[in-house]
């Protein structure tokens, strides 16, 4: 039984900028995972794995070959679908969303993450600075989004910036 | 003639002279020098101390085989301890001192431990402190033991960067074979990264007259420039220290004194290790005296940093390989005098400023003694990848054998002695060729430690474990190479055996009759070199140490003045107001009995199971009967392992027919997450099954006391709330202005309470909601600990606190299960056991003290034994007194009895009652 709340920095704004780096926290309209045999298969126009580099609002990024999360979709009830055999979970907070860019973007994230840009795979999961996050590249070929269990956020971010 | 610089030789620049100290005196060297290397051109004989009998200790090599140099050193304030001289680079004002010396490794105090070295042989700890205790003689022996000192200053930008990376082929070692496999990779298209561990790479090169018809030096900076030129990387004073899981490297690069070096986690497709060999010595008596060193390391001194050790040198060598030093060391001028090993009696002795040698009835003075006892290849990280060894009778040494996936050896480090054909293998191997191992012109005469010689004849320099050491081992049983290492300490000094392992073996081998390759050697272990433990905790530091989950509801938290604390891996309020903290926690609790408070309980696991298989899955996973669930209904039950222990408790809600919601403990959510994907995954069809972590998607917020209907109604919800028709352990899902929340009717507090959960983003909305509808009811937040009492005077456990890793759900009173359900579930077979059938076994009860309160952890003892403990005691406010819960032997069929409890030495009495103070009816909590 302690009082530690001086030892823990109360959370912070997600935004930074500096010469060459750049972290801004993205909204985004939905995040609903969606777990089934051919998911991959069925959103397959929209999925995305790494190192793509994503151009549209919705889109679906692949976790596992049966589970992805659909991004800025409509939100459907949680459940599973019986019909389509189609398990789903709104998590929209769930995940902290952030996009990196800047000169020194990737080799921030190189810092906490093993990366290749060189080295494709069929999904967007990686460790980074110990957490489990889900990192692809967004619009630029320089941008990045990180997409960080709410909770570990704080984390992430202090590392990614120090 | 003493040891000195000599012109036109080596690579420091003397241009660049620097200024350091050693022991308290005053030395110079020049940019480019080591530590030890400038001490040596100094004409300083003695760097060290050894570690049991303090004997005098020279130099033995110029890198890092050295076991001898060890200094704590110091520049700008900047302490660091057991620094290798051989390895640190000269800076201006560096002071050294040797460790495990004093006042100074020349004139050490303790040197006279050495008279008494009859008396320490292997195991002399072990058979003479037995008796009467180990622990009387341990603080002294402790004081003694050890080498440098770590700075009670505290080094705040000390923080070693940490970064992945990645290349097609790593090159191991900058030699002459490693920058030729860099270089045919490089030109070859590839993504090549070369490490070399020196300032300059080059390895041996410079000892070398001409490699490839080019001078030295030119021929490296060619190299250099050519795999840069090519798109390679070349990272000098960089260290591949170990290879980890799945081939991962690890790359240490070191800067400059006091800044703290960097960790490279390297993949590469394909490793070239070209690590080169490292010169042994040979085992003969009083081979440890200072002026006695390696003769490849001689010539490197001379190679790389100008100094020539001696102008009067004996070359004990038994290998064709000693010709190339000997040709670098006559170029200097020194007088080279040959001495064959295989004349005994063969032994050194101390003289003035000088080493002597006697063999065969005659002594000699020399100004150095140089030996090599055979080349080894340094094959560490290819034991590390997996690789094996094969013995190699032509070059009396182990060398890579059948290749692990990605790695390949080359050149001294594969027995590739020759420069011509070393350079031919390290093309084939950059472009990635594997070319058969050539044959040898390397020749060379086996010299082992011969037992039962006379003399004290050093295996391992820093340890000093001799010859006899080994034998004394021998005689004790101890032949195998792990049991003889740990037994005498061989190769546990900070070199890890790079100079005394292959002479252990050998004198194991000899002893026990059999040959070297069927001792076989010690395991290699990462890492290579010692590196600063910095290395490995880099910015995982302070608050990214050990990264506490973070409510949503923290700022909101912090402005209501919550004290706040680590529970079960999150910052959670543990209570709330700056006084005295058991008042304010009091104050909670009497708040929540009487009119209702407010929790956070926002990390309780979410976890969706989802398919048409969830209900069976979830039957078999809980302990509890769970597929005959109606929807909307809510349960409480047991997760147990295997073993029958209960791994979590929780409830389950049924929220569709084929859709449950998990609520584990908080600091459970991962592993109970983890768990059950592995039961998913194993017995069950994984296309019927699917299992979302949403635990981070919400935020909860707990509304518990008498009052906490009137509040939650005050939110305007369009569900009735009356008892009678929203009961205990149900759920309700509507919408509070516009947001989807879930209300579940379960209770921890014991009292009426309302689990309202909603996702995160709205948390705060929600949360000042509750506080103004509350205030008029007295609505009081309350934190953690609150909880835990109130959890207590209702007799609700908390996993691992209440239970431990024996208790079971019987041991708690939830028999049922065990007894009447039909269908297979998880741990089931083990509740059936003798053990778990036990009547000793420990189970929950509750204790009442007259005598004050009862400490946590305090024994139930009976007749001087243990028969339980207590688990979680409190001063109830609800109650006005003390209440505790315990597991104790046999505690169900022992209601009413007193116990005695024990606690560091004090005793006192209590009575065993049923584990539930509070609502023993359940009136409030069903009202």
């Amino acid at each position: 039984m302690r009082d530690d709340s001086a030892r823990w920095n109360a959370p912070s704004s997600l935004d930074y900028a500096s010469d060459d780096l750049s972290v801004i926290e993205v909204t985004l309209p939905s995040q609903i995972w969606v777990s089934g045999t051919d998911v991959l298969q069925i959103y397959k126009d929209k999925l995305v794995s790494w190192p793509d580099i994503v151009a549209a609002q919705n889109y679906a990024l692949a976790l596992r070959r049966d589970r992805l999360l659909l991004v800025g979709a409509a939100q459907p009830l949680s459940g599973f679908n019986i019909q389509q055999g189609h398990a789903t979970s709104d998590v929209s907070d769930a995940y902290k969303v952030i996009d990196i860019s800047g000169k020194r973007a990737f080799d921030r994230l190189r810092h906490g993450a093993e990366l290749n840009l060189d080295k494709p795979s069929a999904s967007v999961m990686r460790r980074a600075f110990g957490v489990d996050v889900l990192l692809y590249r967004v619009g630029t070929d320089a941008r990045f989004r990180l997409h960080v269990p709410r909770a570990l956020m704080q984390s992430v971010f202090q590392q990614l910036i120090s | 003639m003493s040891m000195r610089r000599i012109d036109n030789f080596g690579l420091v620049d003397r241009a660049k002279p620097l200024s350091f100290s050693f022991d308290g005196r005053r030395y110079r060297g020049f940019d480019g020098d080591t530590v030890a290397s400038a001490l040596i051109a100094s004409d300083v004989r003695i760097l060290g101390r050894s570690f049991k009998y303090h004997r005098p200790r020279g130099l033995w090599s110029a890198w890092s085989d050295d076991p001898n140099a060890i200094m704590d050193i110091s520049q700008n304030g900047r302490v660091l301890p057991n620094c290798q001289a051989s390895t640190t680079y000269l800076e201006d004002a560096m002071s050294a001192r040797a460790v495990n010396a004093w006042p100074s490794a020349a004139r050490d105090i303790k040197g006279g431990l050495d008279l008494f070295h009859r008396w320490l042989g292997a195991g002399f700890y072990y058979k003479t402190f037995m008796w009467p205790d180990w622990h009387l003689f341990e603080p002294a022996i402790r004081k003694m033991a050890g080498l440098g000192s770590v700075s009670q200053d505290v080094l705040s930008d000390y923080c070693a960067d940490q970064t992945f990376d990645h290349c097609d082929v790593l090159v191991v070692g900058g030699g002459a074979a490693g920058l030729t496999a860099a270089r045919a990779a490089s030109e070859d298209g590839q993504n090549v990264c070369l490490v070399d561990d020196q300032r300059l790479p080059g390895g041996g090169v410079y000892q070398m007259q001409s490699v490839d018809g080019q001078d030295p030096s030119d021929w490296v900076a060619d190299q250099c420039k050519a795999i840069r030129t090519a798109g390679g990387r070349i990272l000098n004073q960089t260290t591949a220290y170990g290879v980890y899981d799945h081939g991962l490297i690890g790359l240490m690069q070191t800067h400059r004194f006091g800044v703290a070096p960097g960790l490279i986690r390297m993949r590469a497709d394909r490793v070239v290790l070209a690590t080169g060999a490292l010169d042994r010595p040979i085992t003969f008596p009083e081979n440890d005296r200072p002026g006695i060193m390696s003769l490849a390391g001689s010539a490197e001194l001379l190679a790389r940093y100008g100094v020539l050790v001696g102008q009067n040198l004996a070359v004990v060598a038994n290998h064709s390989l000693a010709e190339t030093s000997i040709a670098l060391l006559t170029r200097a001028g020194a007088e080279i005098t040959r001495i064959d090993p295989k004349v005994r009696p063969f032994k050194a002795y101390k003289g003035a400023r000088a080493t002597g040698l006697k063999q065969g009835g005659h002594a000699r003075l020399f100004d150095a003694v140089l030996t090599s006892g055979g080349m080894t290849p340094v094959i560490h990280l290819w034991r590390h990848m997996g690789g094996k060894l094969d013995w190699c009778e032509t070059r009396q040494a182990f060398l890579p054998a059948e290749t692990p996936a990605k790695m390949i050896a080359i050149g001294a480090a594969n027995g590739t002695f020759e420069i011509d054909v070393a350079l031919e293998e390290a093309r084939c191997a950059g472009i990635g060729h594997a070319s058969l191992r050539a044959d040898t012109r390397y020749h060379i005469t086996a010299l082992w430690p011969e037992p039962a010689s006379k003399g004290r004849q050093w295996i391992d320099f820093q340890h000093d474990v001799t010859l006899k050491d080994i034998e004394i081992a021998a005689q004790e049983n101890y032949v195998s190479v792990e049991h003889l290492k740990r037994y005498t300490t061989l190769g546990m000094a900070s070199d890890q055996g790079k100079t005394s392992n292959m002479a252990g073996l050998a004198a194991m081998a000899a002893l026990q009759g059999q040959s070297i390759p069927e001792v076989g050697t010690t395991t290699f272990r990462p890492p290579f070199v010692p590196v600063p433990l910095e290395l490995y905790r880099g910015p995982h530091r302070e608050q990214n140490w050990h990264p506490l989950k973070r409510l949503p509801l923290e700022n909101t938290h912090r402005a209501m003045g919550a004290a706040l604390g680590e529970y079960g891996g999150w910052l959670r309020p543990g209570w709330y107001g700056d006084g005295d903290p058991k008042t304010q926690i009091a104050a909670e609790v009497r708040a929540a009995r009487t009119s209702v408070g407010l929790f956070d309980a926002s990390p309780l696991g979410k976890i969706d199971v989802m398919g048409p298989d969830a209900a069976d899955f979830l039957n078999f996973i809980y302990y509890n009967t769970i597929n005959t669930m109606t929807v909307g209904s809510i349960r409480y039950g047991f997760m147990l392992t295997e073993a029958g222990v209960i791994y979590d408790d929780g409830v389950v809600t049924r929220m569709a027919h084929n859709h449950f919601v998990v609520s584990c403990s908080s600091s459970h959510v991962d592993g109970v997450r983890m768990h059950l994907e592995a039961w998913r995954q194993d017995g069950h069809d994984p296309d019927n099954i699917y299992i979302h972590d949403t635990t981070q998607h919400w935020a909860t917020a707990t509304i518990t006391g008498p009052k906490a209907r009137h509040v939650l109604n005050s939110l305007g919800l369009d569900i009735d709330l009356d008892g009678a028709v929203f009961a205990h352990m149900s759920l309700r899902e509507t919408q509070w202005q516009g947001t989807h929340v879930r209300i579940a009717r379960v209770s921890f507090s014991g009292d009426t309470s309302f689990e309202v959960s909603i996702r995160a983003s709205r948390a705060a909305s929600l949360w000042d909601a509750l506080v103004r509808a509350g205030a008029p009811f007295g609505l009081c937040a309350i934190g953690i600990e609150a909880m835990s009492i109130m959890r207590a005077e209702k007799g609700y456990i908390i996993i691992g606190k209440d239970t431990d890793g024996e208790t079971m759900p019987h041991d708690l009173g939830f028999a049922g299960p065990r007894i009447k359900k039909t269908s297979a579930f998880l741990g089931d077979r083990s509740l059936h056991t003798d053990k778990a059938n036990d009547k000793a076994r420990r189970q929950l009860v509750g204790l009442i003290s007259e005598n004050g309160l009862l400490p946590t952890g305090a024994h139930i003892v009976h007749a001087g034994q243990s028969r339980g403990y207590v688990t979680s005691s409190y001063d109830s406010p609800t109650l006005n007194g003390p209440i505790a819960l315990a597991l104790i032997a046999n505690g169900h069929a022992r209601m009413g009895e007193a116990v005695e409890i024990w606690h560091l030495g004090e005793t006192q009495t209590a009575e065993i009652c049923a584990p539930c103070f509070f609502d023993i009816k359940g009136e409030q909590l069903h009202a």
